[in-house]
Order: structure tokens, then sequence, then C-alpha cells
């Protein structure tokens, strides 16, 4: 990628916001004055209620919302001044997935996978091969063929997973996976996204499970009334004290 | 040499996919585009009705303008040889291209070949003089001149030589203006009837948008360019651009011959051997009109939508 214009300035980081905030017309700041940096590899939780800014954050990641101001840096790419033909690019290397699943319901687990890879274009024999291997990954090889609707909750997100994964992105993103899951579940899909960020990906859960964040210990970034009041290392859902 | 195959592959891969995408949206919305594809028939019969009545006028206009403009009788009084010397002063008078002394035997003449064309009996042999006048037939720069000409053959010197002086304003005026309105209520039916047809297309198209939003949402979020997305709009905007001018080519096809006859019965003057080339004209614009439509619909409807 380093023929895309402005090349970031930290390349260890996945995720650089500087400065970044993000006024809508109507004068209502979502984000105000947000600097935080990912290290690839790491696997972070974004915290806070409703309306603190996690959408808002996640959409300037993925060059759906521009900042007012600072500098937006992901996987490479200076998102803040990105041309428009050069977004595509840009979301090849993220992987989303959301509360809904957004599977498609006419293909099957095998065409709703592939399909991430055939509408950029890539060769069949590859977009055959990486399908077969992430849906090994995500453990439904033995469903590629049944429909969504024909699936439980969990295996539809993991077929969600798979389609954001097939691409070898550098960056996960999962908007509240869990949010429609049992508990039980929501705990097989956490691990499942561990697992991935073992496989190098790194891995941004934006999430209202205090549960599991308080499990897992890990990186919390902490939003409110869009500003970032917390980002602490090995941490639970509240902060402590 | 593997990269330029790769892009190839590529493109026919695009193509590949939003050709099926395009026809499963056109099946999808069958209604929508039935609603579409009729709409854009009948526009495209009306845009090829005005443009075979436009061409009959203009041949008509042209075959006026081609005739003389102002026809000057000269009194039985006038010689031969005094007449050719009054040439020089019609020929002088402004707006004149150039005049035609036509004898009174020429005049006959002309008029027996007219009688025989018409397939009416000629009677001229039982004639024991010629009754018809030599005349100059006169042709103008301008056709819209013919006033001004007449006035100019009032003033000459030679004024007195003319038994009669009759100008082809009238007949002229009539054509230029019956052409001009042509030309602007063609224009301003084929404007609305083509607005009618955008906005069908665009909401034929604007519903297969509405009814794949979750596939563009998908295929936006993993990284498909513009193009990709876009691509099987406007390919549907093209199909039922290309599927009116089909419909609308076979019918004009079907009535060719009946329109034929009804276009030589309204102005006589179209020359027959033009019809296969008028046919051609029209074909094309009615298959760049529709095409045209299409895609100018589909992209409307894709604006701002897909970014």
């Amino acid at each position: 990628m380093s023929d895309v214009a402005g090349l970031v300035a930290n390349p260890g980081a996945v995720v650089d916001l500087q400065g970044v905030s993000v006024t809508y017309p109507s004068g209502h700041t979502a984000l105000g004055d947000v600097s935080l940096t990912i290290q690839r590899g790491e696997f972070a939780f974004l915290v806070g209620p409703s309306g603190a800014g996690k959408s808002t954050l996640i959409g300037l990641l993925v060059r759906d919302l521009l900042p007012t101001a600072g500098q937006v840096n992901v996987a490479g790419f200076a998102v803040h001044r990105l041309s428009g033909g050069e977004v595509p690019h840009l979301r090849r290397r993220i992987g989303v997935v959301f509360q809904d699943f957004r599977l498609l319901p006419r293909r099957t687990v095998h065409e709703n996978v592939a399909f991430a890879l055939e509408v950029t274009g890539a060769e069949p024999k590859m977009v055959a091969a990486a399908t077969e291997r992430t849906l090994r990954i995500v453990g439904l090889s033995s469903l590629a063929d049944r429909y969504p609707s024909e699936l439980s909750g969990g295996e539809q997100q993991r077929t969600a997973i798979a389609r954001a994964i097939v691409g070898d992105p550098e960056l996960l993103i999962a908007d509240e996976p869990t949010g429609n899951l049992d508990p039980l579940i929501s705990w097989e899909i956490m691990e499942l996204l561990m697992d991935i960020n073992r496989l190098g990906v790194t891995v941004l859960v934006a999430t209202h499970d205090s549960d599991i964040v308080t499990t897992l210990r890990r990186r919390v970034i902490g939003l409110e009334g869009g500003r970032l009041i917390r980002d602490e290392a090995n941490a639970t859902y509240h902060r402590v004290g | 040499m593997s990269m330029q195959r790769e892009s190839q592959s590529h493109r026919g891969r695009l193509i590949r996919l939003s050709v099926s995408a395009a026809a499963n949206g056109l099946s999808r919305n069958r209604l929508a585009t039935i609603a579409a594809t009729t709409t854009m028939s009948l526009m495209l019969m009306v845009l090829a009705s005005v443009l075979v009545i436009r061409a009959g006028l203009d041949a008509a206009l042209s075959y006026a303008d081609s005739k003389v403009e102002v026809v000057a009788y000269l009194k039985s009084s006038v010689s031969e040889s005094d007449a050719r010397t009054i040439q020089v002063q019609i020929e002088a008078i402004d707006g004149v291209k150039g005049a035609t002394y036509v004898s009174a035997d020429d005049a006959l003449a002309a008029f027996k070949v007219r009688l025989k064309e018409r397939g009416e009996p000629d009677l001229t042999g039982d004639l024991s003089v010629n009754p018809l006048p030599a005349s100059y037939e006169i042709a103008l720069d301008n056709p819209a001149d013919t006033g001004r000409v007449a006035d100019g053959l009032a003033s000459i010197s030679a004024a007195s030589s003319f038994s009669r002086v009759i100008d082809g304003r009238a007949l002229a005026e009539n054509l230029v203006a019956i052409t001009g309105a042509l030309r602007i209520v063609g224009l301003v039916i084929v404007v609305g009837f083509s607005l009618a047809v955008l906005a069908v297309v665009v909401n034929a198209i604007r519903l297969a948008i509405l009814a794949r939003s979750d596939e563009i949402a998908i295929m936006r979020i993993v990284g498909a360019s513009a193009t990709w997305v876009r691509l099987p709009f406007i390919l549907e905007g093209l199909a039922i651009g290309a599927a009116g001018a089909l419909i609308t080519l076979f019918i004009f096809g079907i009535l060719s011959a009946s329109i034929g006859a009804v276009m030589l019965n309204l102005f006589r003057v179209l020359p027959v051997q033009t019809s296969a080339i008028l046919a051609g004209q029209v074909s094309l614009s009615v298959i760049a009109a529709g095409l045209g439509l299409g895609a100018l619909g589909a992209l409307l409807s894709l604006r701002g939508r897909l970014n």
C-alpha cells in the first residue's frame, strides 16, 4: 500500500486518531478531540453508553464519516483525506461485523462469504480457496450449503465473521457482535474473535456486555458524550475506583 | 502480459456478475420494468413519428425552395429578343439568385408533361395557338424575400413588359411557418415525453436499488468499487432503453408500408429513394434515444445514493 497517498507516520499502528472531532451541521458534537492509537495485533474493547460516540468512531474508521477536525489513519490509509476512489481499498483492509449479522438471505453460507471477495473482482479460484479456509476457521465447513434462515443466531454471526475476515483484513471491527445472542453463544463468538486476533488480526469490539469485558481483561477504550474518558490496559467494564 | 490478462478477466467477471445482477433485478421488479419499457416505447414512437413527419416537411420545403419563388409573366407583345434583355435587369435586383427564361413553347411542353404525370388527357393538340405566355422564373437567395423581389420587379424600367407577377410568398411562408412550428412542437413533445420516461426509468431503477439495498450495503462495506456497485443498475437502464427501442422499431417496421403511403399522400414530393436512408436515421435515433434515456435514468437514480 506504499503507493497510497498520505502514508501514516506510525507504521506499527493499525488505528491512529489525532485530535479527531465530528460536529454535525446542527452543532451537535458527536466526537470531540479524540486521540488514540491501536497497535497491530491488539485486541481492544470500545465501551460507553448509547450516544457516547462509539458508532461515530466506527463510522470514521470505515470512512462512512469524515472528521470535521483531526487526522484518522487506518491500516496505512490517511482516511481524513482519502479520495472517493480509494475508499474501497481501505475497506478491503477492514472487516466489519454487526449486531444484526446482515447476511444475504437468498445466498448460502458459502455464497455469503464468497460474495465479499467476488464483488471486489477477485479471481474465482482464489475466492473458492479463501472461502473454504475461512469457513474452516469459523467452524462452518459442514454448514456451507445452508441458507441463513436455516442457521442459529450464533451460526449466523459466525458466517458474518467469516465474511468479514475472508479478505485477510488488518483490522476487524465488531459492533455489538453479541447483542442479539444468548450468553453461552456470546462466549463462543468472543472466543472466535480472540482466535482471529491470535492469527494476527487487530480486533476492536464495541460492546455493552460488561461480563465479557470484565472477564477478558483486555484494553478498554471508554467514550462518553463524545469524549475519550478512559483508555486502560487489562481493564474491567466499569472503571475501578 | 499476465497483468493484462488479469485485468481482462477482472473485466469479464465484472460484466458477468453485473449482467446476472441486472437480469435478477429486472425480473424481480417485473411490474416496474414493464411500466418503464412501455413508457419508453411510447416515447420512442412519438420521437420516430416526429422525425418522419419532419423529414417529410423538410423534403417539401427544400422542394419548394428549389422551385421558382417568383414568376413574372411577359405580355404577348414582348418579342423574344426584347425579353432576353430584361434578364439582366431582373438579375440585378437585390435578393435574386437567378432568372430563367421560359418561352411560350417551353411552357406548353412543360404543361403537357404535367398533364401526363397526373394521368389527365392532353387536349392541347386541339389548340390552334399557344395560349401560354412566356415568363421568367426567378429563384431567390432567401425564400422569405419574395415580397421584396416582387416590389423590385415593379420598379425596374422593364416593368411595363410584365403582364402579371406571381410571388410564391404565401406558399413559402406557409411552409416555413409550418416547418418552424413543427420543429418547436415536435421538440416540446419529445422533451416532455423524455422527461416522463426519465421519471419512470428513475422509478424503476430506484425500486431495483431498494430491492438490493442489503446487498449494496454489504458490497460497500467489503470494499466493492463504485463500478461494481453501479454497473448492474446502469445495465438495467440500458436494457429498458434497448427493449423500448426494439419494440418501437418492430412496430414501425410493421407499419412502414402504410407510413410511406401516408407520407407520399401528405407531401407528394418525398423522393422514394430517401426512405431507406430515413428509416436508417430514424432507427439510429430511436436506438440512441432509448439507450441514452435508459442510461441517464439509471445515473439519475444512482446520483448521491451509492457513495
